[in-house]
């Protein structure tokens, strides 16, 4: 074998087919482990860099681009999840995305239900009826399952309340209360998107038992008097008890209160799951799960929600925890799909069908 | 060799670095393509298309809007009113910073929106596309389907926006103040016109032989048929005439008050009421004998207002003063008194019709 010398010093490798050391140039470059490695990782580098270029390329076009719908449904959207709000802020500062987020709301006028009974249904359908429909819009898919006897709407709790301690998925309240069918209902504190669902937000009422809350705040509820008449709007823990509410948690807004819509500014929030809670003048309950983040289905927004709602009849409507909370249970099977990747989050409430 | 092994390796970075390149240029090609795709999807948004329409009022395009806007003019309302309608809702308004708030409330596959600047509802505007997929079309929301009441006296000619109210077209009802007169005296009649198909607030004129017509507008009756508005014109009588009312109201004015303190006699205030009228009957059933013993009474502060004819017979007022009556002792009285009175000429006399106390 003839070495060609030149004056730079060679490195010499020991190859196992040779019987002696011979210069690494003239081994076949298989490259060490190291070397592989290292190239493996800056093409990797290269790559995420190249993708997270990419990301910030398309929320700059989107947030400061030609168009404010877009910009608007962007900021909407990401900032109702926890785990994603920080991608508003990367061109906005809070106060900015303060004032996109009071362009793009339900405009709450403050009204709550005042129903006190239900009207004689034209159609003859059996009071233990459930059906569950397929809806859809132009970003969504969702179900909705139609309860026709109000009576069977109750909220399931988590046995305890506190930061430490753990909620129940929809399938385990479901299974524990012995119901049918179950949808995620109240909010819970959730930083960062790392919630255990086992400190609700606002208020929670079982049985006309106060469980969570204080009896003078106010928060936006939703939930049934004794008379299982859906009741919306905002109300302190003593206003709910001295209504008779028996079962309520606390989230919103509310959609349409007595047969009135609530106006909608700018795109109305953005594109999530959704789950909604309503009521038709003969006192079926709606219970509408709509699926988000997911190529089959954008989600949608709060005007969407009270648009499905007004079709199909509600005259009290409000809205629940949505984003990955979104979940319909019924007859044993989960009938949306789930936006969580890590699968049913674990909440501290839901509304459950006995 | 090693030349041939260094260009490998520089190879690697350099394919690499090409690689990050084209990644750049890539992502530089996706936002720009992203940017066209946003622009385009913005321009087919109802948000966009009445950004566009308030940037015309704001730039006062007013022909144009009226021209796109398809509307068909009313007997009422042309394209002058139109546009003068658009300038009473949108000038002085910041709209540059205006959102809309879709409501409830589309008709005919439209939807409805409010325009809000800075807080506050400035108008409506209608959204509709022509066909699917189209352009999205945007007017301002015209409420043309309430009616306004015109209450004018009797051969008064009477002009909404600058047209004449036909009177055959229209109902005749009794001046509201002489609705306690017995069926055997007609009293003042008043056309009544139902006025539909005008835009905003109408500016009613009105013109008589009878004196000078003023227009008054007061607040409908709240229910599902009350119009939008009414509008009442009232005739003002010339100053010789208007001397010759605040004479006679103010005399029939001493004339109750003296009789309520029995300083005049019965006989003489009946006779100057319209016999069979409700406030003739009250007085003709009114029993002043009860009232105190006293020395003198006076009058102060006379005042006569609110002088309104209805053609050559009948005239309302409204009468103020203080009546005051002084007992032996040194004792005085004092009634701040008000008086609606409503006169009619009867038989060749004015007679006092009705008296209202307030």
């Amino acid at each position: 074998m003839k070495i060609k010398r030149n004056d730079q010093p060679q490195r010499i490798v020991f190859h196992p087919a040779a019987a002696a050391p011979v210069p690494a140039e003239a081994v076949p470059r298989q490259g060490g482990p190291l070397r592989i490695l290292g190239r493996g990782l800056a093409v990797l580098g290269v790559v995420l860099l190249s993708l997270v270029i990419l990301l910030l390329g398309v929320i700059v076009v989107v947030c400061k681009g030609p168009s404010p719908t877009a910009r608007d449904l962007f900021v909407t959207s990401v900032t109702e999840t926890s785990a994603m709000d920080f991608l508003a802020r990367i061109c906005f500062t809070q106060s900015e995305v303060d004032e996109i987020l009071a362009r793009n709301a339900v405009v709450a006028d403050g009204s709550v239900t005042q129903l006190s009974g239900f009207e004689q249904s034209d159609k003859d359908v059996p009071k233990d009826t459930i059906e569950l429909v397929d809806v859809s819009g132009p970003t969504f898919k969702g179900k909705m399952l139609i309860v026709h006897d109000p009576s069977r709407v109750k909220v399931a709790a988590a046995p305890e309340f506190s930061s430490s301690a753990n909620g129940r998925t929809v399938e385990e309240f479901v299974e524990e209360e012995g119901a049918i069918a179950g949808i995620n209902a109240g909010g819970f504190v959730d930083t960062g998107g790392a919630g255990t669902g086992g400190l609700p937000i606002g208020l929670v009422i079982k049985d006309g038992e106060l469980l969570y809350g204080d009896l003078n705040s106010s928060s936006s509820i939703v939930g049934f008097d004794q008379n299982d008449v859906l009741v919306v709007g905002t109300l302190t823990g003593q206003e709910c008890l001295d209504r008779g509410i028996r079962d309520a948690v606390s989230f919103g807004p509310a959609f349409i209160v007595d047969g009135q819509a609530m106006e909608v500014t700018g795109s109305g929030g953005g594109l999530n799951p959704r789950t909604v809670l309503g009521q038709r003048a003969d006192g079926a309950v709606l219970m509408l799960v709509i699926d988000g983040r997911q190529p089959h289905s954008l989600g949608a927004t709060y005007k969407d929600c009270i648009d499905v709602m007004l079709e199909y009849g509600a005259v009290n409507a409000g809205n629940l925890d949505g984003g990955s909370s979104t979940i319909l249970l019924y007859d044993g099977e989960v009938r949306n799909v789930c936006a969580s990747l890590y699968g049913p989050r674990n909440l501290p409430t839901a509304f459950i069908v006995k | 060799m090693t030349k041939q092994n260094t260009g490998r390796r520089g190879g690697f970075w350099k394919g690499l670095g090409l690689f990050f390149v084209g990644m750049l240029v890539l992502t530089a090609v996706l936002c720009a393509l992203l940017w066209q795709a946003l622009k385009k999807y913005e321009a087919g948004t109802p948000a966009a298309a009445m950004r566009r329409y308030l940037i015309q009022v704001q730039q006062q395009e007013y022909d144009q809007l009226y021209e796109a806007s398809g509307f068909t003019p009313t007997e009422f309302t042309g394209k002058e009113e139109y546009i003068a309608y658009l300038k009473r809702l949108y000038d002085g308004q910041n709209l540059s910073q205006a959102i809309f708030n879709q409501r409830t409330g589309g008709a005919d596959g439209r939807r409805l929106y409010a325009v809000m600047a800075n807080g506050s509802p400035v108008a409506d505007l209608d959204v509709w596309q022509e066909t699917e997929n189209g352009p999205w079309q945007v007017r301002t929301h015209l409420d043309l389907d309430g009616w306004y009441e015109v209450l004018a006296p009797e051969d008064t000619d009477v002009w909404v926006n600058g047209v004449l109210l036909a009177p055959e077209e229209a109902d005749t009802t009794l001046a509201p103040a002489y609705a306690g007169l017995p069926e055997t005296v007609s009293g003042p009649q008043m056309t009544l016109y139902r006025v539909t198909g005008v835009l905003g607030e109408p500016d009613v004129t009105a013109e008589s032989e009878n004196g000078r017509c003023a227009v008054e507008q007061s607040d409908p009756e709240e229910g599902e048929d009350a119009p939008l508005g009414v509008y009442t014109v009232l005739l003002k009588p010339d100053e010789k005439t208007a001397e010759t009312y605040k004479s006679l109201a103010q005399q029939a004015a001493e004339t109750y008050a003296t009789f309520i303190s029995r300083d005049t006699d019965r006989s003489v205030m009946l006779a100057q009421l319209i016999y069979g009228s409700e406030f003739q009957k009250r007085v003709a059933s009114y029993n002043n004998i009860w009232y105190a013993e006293h020395t003198s009474h006076e009058f102060e502060d006379m005042e006569i207002t609110e002088l309104l004819c209805y053609g050559e017979n009948a005239f309302t007022c409204h009468v103020s003063f203080t009546y005051k009556v002084s007992r032996s002792g040194g004792r005085e009285y004092e009634y701040p008194s008000q008086y609606d009175m409503a006169f009619l000429k009867t038989g060749g006399r004015w007679k006092l019709a009705d008296l209202v106390t307030q």
